[in-house]
This record gives structure tokens, sequence and C-alpha cells, in this order.
């Protein structure tokens, strides 16, 4: 069974209007970053999210860490309802699911040492108290490869780009959670020290059984590390494969042009590329139907409704009426012969 | 030669004593060429592009055997010369941020013609006219220099900087970060954009950049920087198809692609020396697999391997065995 179900999760923003548009009984706009998203996570599952800005990655995570409340739809953790939560509830639901930020300059508290960043949430969240943290905290720190005796008294000003993000997983992981939400965590990181945090967080997903949903912007590291992507785009859901899959048989012209827009670094190596119209908008007031149709070149009348997510293969979903139709085609024809 | 740098040192000074952000390194750039600088944060490509345009604060110093643009001596020329003479008519910049370079209280066209007429004597209507072009060669519609930049997209906006930099069509353009910050589709149409340029403008192209995948797509030539020094400078084709210096090859084990999947990535131990003590010998000595006693007693020499080919590493007669240990991540992590 899923860990994580997420199951027709929207979010709209009520855009504010001046007094005057208000008077004059102009209605008020929307944003709408997330429109009516489902997905699940496995128990040890890596779920990559990739997209452009202002498709919905980042609303999503605060949607599934309970940062922000859902306009509507549902989120089912371990099978149950957590879509509307007691405080007690949340508490323990907040110490299952953990985040991971993106900037580690910006997102530790200077003023705290290696320490206490790591004991805050188990302290925030009452877990245990202060003896059996002092015995867990530098275990963890050990545990992201910050061997302790050198590490506990630290500020993050004395510590490097690379060891500061050591130190966010850390806190993240102290609690035990069973779901980690990484938001562009290594975006930040210099090249040469990317792959370490990467495979650490691999790493410790295996060896503490925790499941994770890695949000980035970047497809190379996405299919590096991740079991699947899921490439949204303004809020809705275009396509989910395998890394394999989505790179070597992407069906979504979105995903399609995507994956040709990665740079590679091969001189030799000459890309396609894929053309899109336009220029990315925002989720400000979308008209119904499929968001990328207006950049679409298989655009159909039909694409003004929102396309399902069909199967077109294992573990391979997309939402485009282009490719329902094309792919009905190849195997009618297919028949005939 | 367009652009020919010898031992180069920038230092900046401070109360807690000096800093060599730039140590020494050669620099060269012919006619029509994209020469990428590839590095990670705090090597020094950005104060070497300071150096270039005389950005750098009052603390700074520059010291060189040569700086020579064409047949000004930069070491030499007053800063008044050289606004005049040089910057925007020979060398511009394309601004690091360059999407948040635009003045958000003037119409983007209104900037660029400020600037055209502020290095020339053309008049309004003239820069104006010129402005209208500009746009024309980097993309955007002519009817969007009368727009404000918020009306514009990250990528339009970098698109306005790029067009103010080639308004009098400089020998050499500067790039620092072009693409970062941008979506991969925008950044996607970006290179494409500044390859069709590079086809219309005969401009050579110093081209910054953290991301080894640009330098891939775009550059004729690449010089990678490690701790303020030039450790490789290579011909792009061949810099890929065989690195020569150590921490060359640490980037490429490190650096994912898409056309390699299921390849491990393998991370750089260590971090970065403190250039304000800086390492006796190599600066890349302490996370380097393969260093020897030799290589922290005495910075290690530029040896050219081939032609056109330099590599600050006295470990390159080893070359073969050490690309071969390189790829196993029991070589840098044990």
């Amino acid at each position: 069974m899923a860990l994580l179900s997420v199951e027709h999760l929207t979010k709209h923003f009520r855009l504010d209007r001046s007094v005057g548009a208000a008077l004059m009984g102009r209605p008020a706009g929307w944003i709408k970053p997330v429109e009516d998203l489902s997905f699940e996570i496995a128990p040890g599952e890596i779920l990559g999210i990739v997209g452009e800005s202002g498709c919905g990655k980042s609303t999503t995570c605060n949607l599934i860490a309970k940062l922000l409340e859902p306009t509507s739809g549902c989120i089912r953790f371990d099978g149950e309802d957590v879509t509307n939560l007691s405080v007690a509830a949340l508490r323990r639901y907040r110490a299952q699911v953990q985040m991971i930020f993106q900037d580690p300059f910006d997102s530790l508290n200077p003023r705290l040492r290696a320490y206490d960043l790591v004991a805050e949430s188990p302290r925030a969240l009452r877990l245990w108290d202060e003896a059996e943290i002092a015995r867990r905290v530098p275990a963890m720190l050990a545990l992201v490869g910050l061997p302790p005796e050198r590490y506990v008294q630290r500020y993050p000003h004395q510590m490097s780009g690379g060891e500061r993000q050591r130190v966010g997983i850390a806190s993240a992981l102290i609690a035990q959670p069973r779901l980690v939400i990484a938001d562009e965590p290594v975006s930040m990181l210099d090249v040469s020290i990317r792959a370490g945090v990467m495979d650490l967080l691999r790493d410790l997903s295996v060896r503490l059984n925790f499941s994770c949903l890695y949000v980035s912007h970047d497809l190379s590291i996405l299919t590096h590390l991740c079991d699947r992507v899921m490439v949204m785009y303004l809020g809705q859901v275009m396509e989910v494969a395998t890394a394999h899959d989505l790179v070597n048989v992407p069906h979504h012209p979105y995903t399609r042009a995507l994956v040709a827009a990665v740079p590679v670094p091969d001189p030799a190596y000459r890309r396609q590329t894929v053309e899109i119209k336009g220029e990315l908008a925002k989720p400000v007031n979308p008209p119904p139907g499929c968001r990328f149709a207006p950049r679409c070149h298989l655009a159909m009348p039909v694409c003004s409704t929102t396309p399902p997510m069909r199967d077109v293969a294992d573990r391979h979903t997309v939402a485009c009426h282009a490719v329902a139709a094309s792919n009905a085609q190849t195997s009618r024809t297919g028949a005939a012969q | 030669m367009l652009l020919e740098a010898r031992n180069l040192r920038v230092t900046y000074g401070g109360v807690h004593g000096e800093v060599r952000a730039v140590d020494g390194i050669d620099l060269s750039i012919g006619e029509s060429e994209v020469f990428g600088l590839v590095g990670e944060s705090g090597c020094g490509k950005s104060t070497v592009v300071k150096a270039l345009l005389r950005l750098l604060p009052p603390s700074a110093r520059i010291e060189a055997d040569v700086l020579r643009f064409r047949d000004h001596d930069l070491l030499t020329l007053p800063p008044g010369r050289f606004r005049r003479e040089v910057l925007m008519r020979e060398i511009a910049l394309v601004p690091q941020s360059a999407q948040n370079s635009l003045n958000p209280v003037m119409r983007a066209g209104a900037q660029i013609v400020e600037a055209i007429r502020a290095h020339s004597d053309a008049s309004a209507a003239k820069a104006r006219k010129r402005v209208v072009e500009l746009f024309d060669i980097v993309g955007l519609q002519p009817e969007l220099v009368d727009r404000y930049p918020h009306e514009f997209s990250g990528g339009m906006r970098q698109r306005a900087m790029i067009a103010m930099a080639l308004a009098f069509e400089p020998a050499l353009l500067v790039m620092d970060e072009p693409t970062t910050g941008l979506d991969v589709l925008v950044q996607e149409r970006l290179l494409g954009r500044i390859r069709e340029i590079r086809a219309r403008v005969r401009s050579s192209i110093l081209l910054i950049t953290h991301d080894i995948g640009v330098i891939a797509e775009t550059a004729d030539r690449v010089g990678v920087m490690y701790a303020g020094q030039m450790v490789e400078c290579a011909p792009t084709l061949s810099l890929f198809a065989a690195p020569c210096h150590p921490y060359t090859l640490g980037l490429q084990n490190a650096f994912p692609s898409i056309l390699a999947l299921g390849r491990e990535l393998i991370s750089i131990p260590g971090s970065p020396p403190d250039l304000a003590a800086p390492p006796l010998g190599c600066g890349f000595a302490d996370r380097c697999p393969f260093a020897l006693e030799a290589c922290r007693v005495k910075r290690p020499p530029q040896v050219a391997i081939g032609q056109d080919r330099l590599s600050a590493c006295i470990r390159t007669a080893d070359i073969e065995h050490i690309r071969s240990a390189a790829v196993k991540k029991a070589t840098w992590h044990c």
C-alpha cells in the first residue's frame, strides 16, 4: 500500500483586488498553483517532481507538509486521511513528515550550534527528554558524515555549504520520519559536493527506510536519484514515469521539450531541439483544460477539457489527449494487421 | 590575439590580511572565439571578469606580467580612456543576475538609449533606431522597446541586457553566468540565441559559468579554475574527451548527465582551501587522491600537453593511469 497518496489535491489563492475594482464589482482573480493533483509514493520510494518556475512544485511540498491548507482534495498518509488534523494529530504527523530546505545558508538559525539545530525538532515535537536527545543528536550527526566531536559545537557560519546541508538533513531525519520532502536541496551547492549529498540521501533512505519526495528544476539530477519522476506544468501533472522511461521514451509534448532542453556535458553530442511556442505563463486565471495547450504544437479543440491520466506502460502515465489519440490509432492499426 | 593576460593576480586587501582571489592565471582569447571559464563558487572566475572590466572595489589590486586587449595595455590605460574607448565599445558585460539589472522605473528601451548615448554622440532618434535593431538581433519584438522591465519575463530581460551589451558590436562580450536562475526551456532558447548572435555579430565571448553542460554546448575552448588558479585549459572537445587534471576528472565524475543514467556520481571529498591562507603547493592537493608529497611543497607549473593544451599538474606523465583510476569511487572515497 502507498505510504502517501494524494487525491485531487487543489490549491487556489485569491488575488487581492484594489478597493476600486471591488466597488466596480469586478471579480477577484485567482492564482491556481496546484490543480487536481493525484499521485502516490510507495514505502522507500524516491519520487521526483520536476518543472519550471510556477509549476506548483513548492506549493505541493507545502501542502503535503501541512504548511498550507488545500482548497479541496485529500491527502492520505499510511491509509489515514490527514487533510484535516487536530493539533495533537498534526504534531504526530509532523514527526513522520519532515522537510529539507533549499538554501543551507538561510534555513539554519545562525545563532544555534549544530547540536541545537538538530535537537530543535525533537524538542518542538516533544519526542524525547534531553538525555535521549543528547544520545541521539551526535549519532545522527555521525550518520550524515559530520564527526560529532568536531561538529556539535559549530555555528552555521563555521561550516561550508555542504556541511550545512548535512546539518539540514540531520535535523530532518532525527525525528525518524517516514517521508522526507526535499525542496531543491542541492541546487545551492557546488557540483563537486552535490553528488555527496545526493548519495547520502539515497543511502539513508534505504538504511532508515523512509520515502522521499524530491523536488528540483534539474532533470539530470532527478534522473540520477529518483525511482520515478513526475513532470508538472502550471499546477497540473503532465507525465509520471521511471527515470529511464522519462528520458528515453517521453510521451507528453512538454516532457519531450523538457528532456531535449537539458544541456549535456558532452560537446560532441548534438541535442534535438523541440520547439515550443510562447513564453512560460503564470498560473493566474488559467483557462480550463490542459494548461500546456496554448504552447503545444499538438493542441486540438479537445484540449480545452482536462485530459485524464492514462497508463501507457508499466509505471508510466501521461495526461495528454494527443498522446491518447495516437496510441489509440496505433493499437487500432496493430489490431487491423 | 584579442585578449591576452599573463600571470594575472588580483588581491583583495582587508583588515584580516590579504586574499589573493586570482593567483597567476594565463588567459588568451582569439578573434570570434567563445572561451568558457568554469569553476565553483569562490574559485575567482567572477573576479577575473571584474578585473578585465575594472569593476573591482578600490581595496583590490591588479597585477600582471601582461594584460593586453588588442593594442590597449589595460594595466596602464587611464580609467577615463578605458571608459570612453574600451568599455561598451570594445568589451561589454552581460552581468550576473542580468534579469535584475534593469532599472524597474525606466522603460527598457530608454535604458539602452541612455547607455548608447553615454558612450557615443548618437542622437536620441538614432540611438532608438539602434535599440530596435538590437532587439531584433536578440529576438525581442520592436514594441517591447517602450515597455517596463516588469512586463518582461526573466528570459526576455536577459535578452534585453544582451541587446544592451551588443550596442556597439564589441569585440569581446563577457557573459557572467548568463543562464543561471533561468528555467531549462528558457535557458535552451537563450543558448540557441547566443549561437545565432555569434553567427551575426563577430564578437568573441568570454562565458563564465559553473554549469559544465552549458560550457560543453557553447564554448570553443575551456579554462577550468580552482582556488584562484587555472588548473586546465584546452579546446572543449579534447577537454571533455580526455581531461588532464585530477580536478577536471573529479568534476566530470560529479556532474550528472541524462545520457548516462546508470552511472554513479562521485563527489570530490573535502572543500576548497581558504584563500586568506593559501596552501604552499597545489591548491587542489588536499582533495586530490593522486597528490604526492611534491604537490604540497611547490605550486605545479603549467605543463603543455600537445597543441593548445595546458594542465597545472606535476603528474601529467601518469595521466593514463590517473584517468583509469579516477572513474572508481574508491579512489576518491576510501
